[in-house]
């Protein structure tokens, strides 16, 4: 795919790609201050807009997406506080902790050395309420997702696939080999804002 | 004013409008699964479209009311009594303080509708009163109703022309269902003999069915993905395919992204049927362009908006 290249996802969401995450977010936002399309998703690499189809072709939001993406954004991500999350790696909790070491060739502690002498940032939210997509795993700590999802993972989860470490803020189906669990509760639908964690916000992991 | 669950069945919530623009927040939509047979419930008792009605999935539902009210069923076709007496669906229905409506399980489709003239009471969760599940928000405190839960609605003192659904109007239910869909992300991974199989296969709905969506069983389907893909954008009527070969389709609960393949996406004018497919229903994939999926969608909302003015099919 080149930088900006479309594709219409359905009949009423067009995707946008624009090569990276934080360009992604940028780009979202941008698009949705338009206040022209029902939603604005950005995902690791691409922006989809939503649209209301009987109100505008997918020609014209092309056009618009087009002349938006084209207009200089300067970079939109303030730094957030830090945010430290303790996990329980492995146990029952963590069911494919084992599983990831061994397939890594590396010993559990060896492993949680790597996981937490690292500052993430949170690249993605999605998926469900609050799952955050932490960037910056190393290529030595890379593992593809389960060839079958679970139906239910647990709220606190922590979970690594490619690059990204997620928490699963609340209960739901995953795809992501699970390592750990951690008990801060990162979805709360009654506090505002209702997210722990926020896009940009760089998290660091603590062992317990 | 308030109505009072006697028996819930296997799962009831309050359902309305989807909970639009958050989804770049993790937010999915959630709201009916069945957008027009809301829209006809809620009509029937002169309500906007998109007001709170009871969701009543797999039926065996009883509910009693406190106060008279007007209210009309709508989706799923199911024996329905008020007391002793057989009530009939699409139409307004005059209900009296200490009556008692039972609703059997259904012949055929999953859920039926329940409107109320004024609409249910839910509480707002980012301007919409609908049950998310899986985060507990919304509806009645973020869960499916239980027995003893008594359910508000807003008193109104005028009383709605009683109203009936011509019969041709009333939607067909059954056991198969031809869904339009259109390409979407990751179609070319697709091998050529799958994309046949997604054409002109007959799949049938698995036993994991609900909200958030459900697996198509048939042919396996052969996808070249290497299990690393960005996640991306997804949405209700998204159907995406796992490296194990069994694709499926999302839900109006749906996640808002994913990192499985999205080999295609149910068009906007049959998304309303996905909340009615029920497990061992067999799906058919009639394949379209978006701009015949938009056109098949502008005729459907034409068509329905005759009996809903200003109806959005979405």
């Amino acid at each position: 795919m080149n930088r900006f290249d479309m594709v219409e996802l359905s009949d009423y969401c067009l995707e946008v790609h624009v090569g990276a995450a934080d360009d992604a977010q940028i780009y979202a936002r941008a698009l949705r201050a338009l206040k022209l399309f029902d939603e604005v998703v950005p995902g690791l690499a691409t922006v989809a807009i939503l649209y209301h189809s009987s109100a505008m072709s997918s020609e014209q939001v092309a056009d618009i997406v087009r002349k938006c993406l084209e207009t200089p954004h300067a970079p939109a991500l303030a730094s957030a506080k830090e945010r430290r999350v303790r996990v329980h790696y492995g146990g029952e909790m963590g069911p494919d902790f084992s599983t990831v070491c061994s397939d890594l060739g590396l010993s559990a502690e060896a492993f949680i050395a790597r996981h937490t002498a690292l500052t993430y940032h949170v690249e993605m939210i999605g998926f469900t309420p609050g799952f955050c997509y932490l960037g910056g795993l190393p290529d030595t700590l890379n593992v593809p997702r389960l060839s079958s999802p679970r139906q239910h993972v647990p709220a606190g989860s922590v979970g690594i696939c490619g690059t990204y470490t997620g928490i699963y803020a609340m209960d739901g189906p995953g795809g992501w080999p699970i390592i750990g669990y951690s008990e801060d509760i990162f979805f709360d639908g009654s506090k505002s804002p209702p997210f722990l964690i926020e896009p940009g916000m760089p998290v660091r992991f603590e062992a317990i | 004013m308030s109505a009072e669950i006697l028996t819930p069945g296997l799962q009831t919530t309050l359902q309305g409008g989807h909970r639009y623009g958050f989804r770049h927040f993790g937010m999915p939509w959630a709201g009916a699964a069945d957008m027009v047979s809301l829209a006809y419930a809620n009509a029937l008792v002169g309500n906007a479209y998109d007001a709170i009605a009871m969701e009543v999935s797999f039926g065996g539902c009883r509910l009693g009311f406190e106060q008279p009210a007007v209210i009309a069923l709508a989706g799923a076709p199911a024996a329905a009594q008020l007391n002793d007496h057989s009530l009939d669906f699409y139409r307004s229905i005059r209900v009296e303080a200490g009556d008692v409506l039972s609703l059997q399980h259904p012949t055929a489709g999953v859920r039926t509708y329940i409107a109320i003239m004024g609409g249910f009471s839910g509480r707002d969760v980012l301007g919409c009163k609908s049950t998310y599940l899986p985060a507990r928000l919304g509806g009645h405190e973020g869960r499916a109703l239980a027995t003893g839960d008594r359910i508000g609605y807003t008193p109104t003192t005028s009383s709605p022309p009683m109203r009936e659904l011509p019969a041709q109007l009333h939607p067909k239910f059954l056991k198969s269902w031809s869904l339009r869909v259109t390409p979407s992300g990751e179609t070319s991974l697709l091998t050529p003999q799958s994309h046949q199989h997604l054409a002109e296969s007959v799949f049938s709905v698995s036993h994991r069915c609900d909200r958030m969506g459900f697996a198509l069983e048939g042919p396996k389907l052969d996808i070249a993905s290497d299990g690393l893909m960005q996640s991306a954008a997804v949405f209700p009527g998204t159907i995406q395919c796992p490296e194990n070969g069994v694709p499926f389709i999302l839900g109006v609960d749906a996640q808002t992204t994913g990192g499985y393949p999205r080999i295609a996406s149910v068009a906007l004018c049959d998304q309303h049927l996905l909340g009615q497919c029920r497990p061992g229903d067999r799906i058919q994939f009639l394949i379209r362009t978006p701009r015949q999926a938009r056109q098949a969608h502008l005729a459907k909302q034409d068509m329905l908006r005759d009996w809903l003015p200003g109806f959005r099919l979405c």
